[in-house]
């Protein structure tokens, strides 16, 4: 009688991430499907590649927060048979609000780590014109009976408010600065042409103006000043903290990423960026989830054995200032840590929610490509309803020089 | 203002322009959307208003000194279908119908006269008018899921007359032209695939349907920077007039000059071989209007508007509520015909079928021929999928049940003989057939 092959385990390298210039709800986007933006990219992330013969890729998991209409019916097999892979590629969706791509990206690994798949194609999509937060949303009424969770804790906005109540050194003012050193890195990124090359172009329908084409994130405010910051108002609270300003705002875009089993991408002739070394997820108090990448990251610290030490860059999601303000100061890095965030973040290009996770990991191949000096890096993001998720990487292009 | 310019039904088709910044730095274009405000069950047609917001979107783009290109593209699933022939039937000028021509080749002719390179991105159904605006354009790229792509006119007895019967010639070479503009009309109107439109030389280059309007305007960096060269060959000129002769044969054998626009409309191609622009869209415009105000494209109009616009809207038809549904039909007779019809509604209404006939042998010829049939097309647009054991256990049960029965409407029908029914059913998709018995037989019909 046959015997089942012994059980392996391997590694799982980022091949290439792209994503969709990201929208500002209502604008350039909102006449364009959600499914269509994630077509766009894989059918991209393809061309890219193309010794990868796409009948290799063994799943496709795309994630959204919403799933309804467009982003609903299991969009990652509908987003695989639009793209025109092969219909035995099969697929599914994934729903960890904030987090679904980056959850995307480790339930594949998981499974390629655990020598079931050989390639994937993760991605994640929030068209936040055509499913505006919460929409469909049917709380159990036991949370707030039960008090189970606070009543904030559904308004994302108050969460932000409730977590600079909760760390009073992390004032508005630092929340400000924080904010506009996101959209000058940014800037400066795009002057460098860094951000651009993991871009794909969207012609955007628009039923009044006719076609046009977005090729660079519609909501950048690279002439932010801190005078202007400290004049917008605080919508979550009266003399609150939380401005427009220093959040991420709502944004339609979607991303997508391929992930390979090492020795498979050696096969294929796929590039490698980087490899993957582990990740975690854990929850905090729903009415403060900004909190949650630090759980998460120490967890995933703790199960590496890696200290915050090794870590040469992060990406740190900019769901609010103070969130990634209270990550910083738990672990004792400084505001302006050159380290963090070195080509900006969501307060600068946007966050469609379920699609950031996997804008993160493209920008950290980015870093490490710039920076061979650094050998692990990590992106992070807080979740809805009190989580955290952190996944640690180790840069592929690491040239053993001390940082 | 013409008569034409005065259609007070006409669905206006407006020209929108934006301006994009190309990939690869290849610079600024003036992107226009031509699109009439309604979905893609009412195709964009140009009728005089709608050509002045062409008129007005090239004023536009024409007053822009930082454009490195002109792009034209529709709404989605179309691109345009021509001119609003809707009151055509109607003109009883001849000056009318000139200065219709006139204007369409005024307005169009001008994405061939810009200061920059002009792209057609044909981003679904393309005919007439819209397949002429393409050729007006320097380049053309090509959607693979387009619908379609025509010169119609000779089929509607009219010939191509907003330039295309004198730009195609001069595009593709005259015979490539004439399978465009006389044969493929002539032959119940049979459009060009995209894969047609790319074999001919009609369109430079084909993109698939997702990302088509991006990957266009990459292609448009490409060819604007150098990087993509379009590679056309020079249509042979001395073969030319062969190449006519030859046609004109054909068409000889085939019309024996009954209906004069394929005659026109190969003379122009002829003409094309040496006439100028100018010279080619005047000859276009007298043939134009001898036409219209000729007897015949009034029989054809006529004669398309009932065949096929009274026949998807026939008039005074029962409103479509109250129709019952069938789930099963009967058809008395198994001759050719009505195994024909059988099978039309087998696949059309996906319902069981039962086929009476005083001739045994030919209910059961009739039965095969039409399950042959059905197992032979691919599932998707065949007969609804009833398993073999299904249409066995039918057949078993069929005779106990007429013989304990009073006679059926269809035995009674066919009292004086025996009865023998058949079910058109697919049998299991498992059996191979060959198909040809489908093919042979409406051939012999005729």
């Amino acid at each position: 009688m046959a015997q089942p092959s012994a059980r392996r385990v391997r590694d799982v390298v980022f091949v290439d991430g792209a994503r969709t210039p990201f929208g500002k709800a209502g604008s350039a986007l909102a006449e364009t499907r959600a499914d269509d933006l994630v077509v766009k990219v894989f059918r991209e992330l393809l061309r890219r590649n193309p010794t990868l013969p796409p009948e290799r890729i063994d799943d496709v998991a795309v994630a959204a927060t919403t799933q309804i209409g467009d982003q609903g019916m299991t969009i990652g097999r509908t987003a695989a048979l639009l793209t025109g892979l092969p219909r035995s590629v099969p697929g599914y969706s994934v729903d960890r609000m904030c987090a679904g791509a980056m959850t995307a990206v480790t339930t594949l690994s998981s499974a390629i780590m655990a020598d079931q798949y050989d390639v994937a194609l993760a991605g994640g999509v929030e068209h936040m014109s055509r499913h505006p937060m919460g929409e469909g949303m049917d709380p159990n009424p036991r949370f707030l009976a039960e008090r189970l969770v606070d009543t904030d804790a559904l308004i994302m906005g108050n969460t932000a408010e409730n977590l600079h109540d909760r760390f009073p050194h992390l004032t508005k003012e630092r929340a400000d600065a924080y904010a506009m050193a996101s959209q000058t890195k940014t800037a400066a990124a795009y002057e460098a042409g860094w951000i651009q090359s993991d871009l794909v172009p969207v012609a955007t329908r628009s039923a009044e103006l006719g076609w046009g084409l977005l090729s660079a994130d519609e909501v950048m405010r690279p002439n932010t000043t801190l005078e202007g910051l400290a004049t917008l108002k605080t919508p979550f609270r009266p003399h609150g903290r939380v401005t427009a300003g220093n959040s991420s705002g709502l944004n339609d875009g979607a991303t997508g990423a391929i992930l390979a089993a090492e020795e498979v991408a050696d096969e294929l002739g796929l590039s490698k960026k980087m490899r993957l070394v582990g990740f975690a997820f854990a929850g905090v108090e729903p009415e403060v989830m900004g909190v949650g990448p630090v759980p998460s990251t120490e967890k995933a610290l703790a199960r590496t054995g890696l200290s915050i030490g090794d870590i040469d860059l992060f990406e740190v999601n900019e769901a609010f200032a103070v969130q990634v303000l209270a990550f910083l100061d738990h672990f004792g890095i400084a505001d302006d840590d050159p380290r963090v965030n070195p080509m900006g973040g969501a307060i600068a290009v946007g966050h469609p929610l379920a699609s950031s996770g996997i804008r993160l990991m493209s920008y950290l191949a980015r870093d490490f490509e710039r920076t061979p000096s650094a050998k692990y890096g990590l992106t992070t993001m807080c979740i809805g309803l009190g989580m955290g998720g952190t996944v640690i990487w180790e840069n592929l292009n690491h040239d053993g020089s001390a940082r | 203002m013409t008569q034409a310019a005065t259609n007070p039904d006409e669905v206006v088709t407006h020209a929108r322009v934006r301006v994009v910044d190309l990939p690869d730095g290849a610079g600024r274009l003036g992107l226009i959307t031509i699109d009439n405000d309604r979905d893609h069950t009412r195709p964009t047609t140009f009728g005089p208003a709608g050509l002045a917001s062409i008129d007005a979107a090239l004023d536009q783009v024409s007053a822009m000194t930082d454009l490195a290109a002109v792009a034209v593209t529709g709404k989605p699933f179309i691109f345009a279908v021509g001119a609003d022939l809707s009151a055509i039937g109607l003109v009883d000028r001849r000056e009318t119908i000139e200065e219709f021509g006139q204007l369409g080749h005024a307005v169009l002719r001008r994405f061939g006269e810009l200061d920059v390179p002009s792209f057609a991105f044909v981003n679904g159904a393309a005919m007439g008018g819209g397949t002429e605006l393409a050729l007006h354009c320097t380049y053309r790229t090509m959607s693979t899921a387009a619908a379609a792509m025509s010169l119609p006119e000779v089929f509607l007895g009219l010939i191509p007359g907003w330039g295309g019967a004198w730009l195609l010639p001069n595009l593709v070479g005259p015979a490539n032209a004439l399978e465009v503009i006389v044969a493929n009309p002539l032959q119940t109107n049979k459009q060009l695939t995209p894969a047609d439109a790319l074999r001919l030389g009609v369109v430079d280059v084909l993109f698939e349907a997702p990302d088509f309007l991006e990957q266009s305007m990459r292609w448009a960096a490409g060819v604007l920077n150098g990087t993509v060269v379009v590679d056309r060959p020079e249509p042979d000129r001395d073969s030319w007039d062969a190449v006519v002769d030859f046609a004109q044969a054909m068409l000889d054998d085939k019309l024996h000059r009954a209906t004069p626009a394929p005659y026109r409309a190969l003379d122009l191609v002829r003409a094309a071989r040496t006439a100028t622009r100018d010279e080619g869209f005047a000859a276009e415009d007298q043939a134009l209007a001898d036409l219209v105000m000729g007897d015949d494209l009034r029989a054809t109009l006529y004669s398309f508007d009932l065949v096929q616009k009274r026949a998807k809207r026939p008039a005074g038809a029962p409103d479509k509520a109250l129709a019952r549904k069938v789930t099963k039909v009967g058809v008395v007779g198994a001759g050719l015909m009505a195994s024909q019809l059988a099978l039309l509604f087998a696949k059309r209404l996906r319902v069981p079928v039962v086929m009476t006939d005083p001739t045994p042998s030919a209910s059961r010829r009739a039965s095969r021929t039409c399950a042959t049939t059905c197992e032979s097309r691919s599932p998707r647009v065949g007969c609804p999928p009833t398993r073999r054991t299904a249409s066995r256990r039918w057949s078993r049960e069929r005779p106990t049940r007429q013989r304990s029965r009073t006679p059926t409407s269809s035995s009674r029908l066919c009292s004086r003989t025996s009865t023998s029914s058949a079910r058109c059913s697919p049998r299991s998709r498992r059996s191979s057939r060959p198909s040809a018995c489908w093919r042979r037989t409406p051939r012999r019909c005729r």
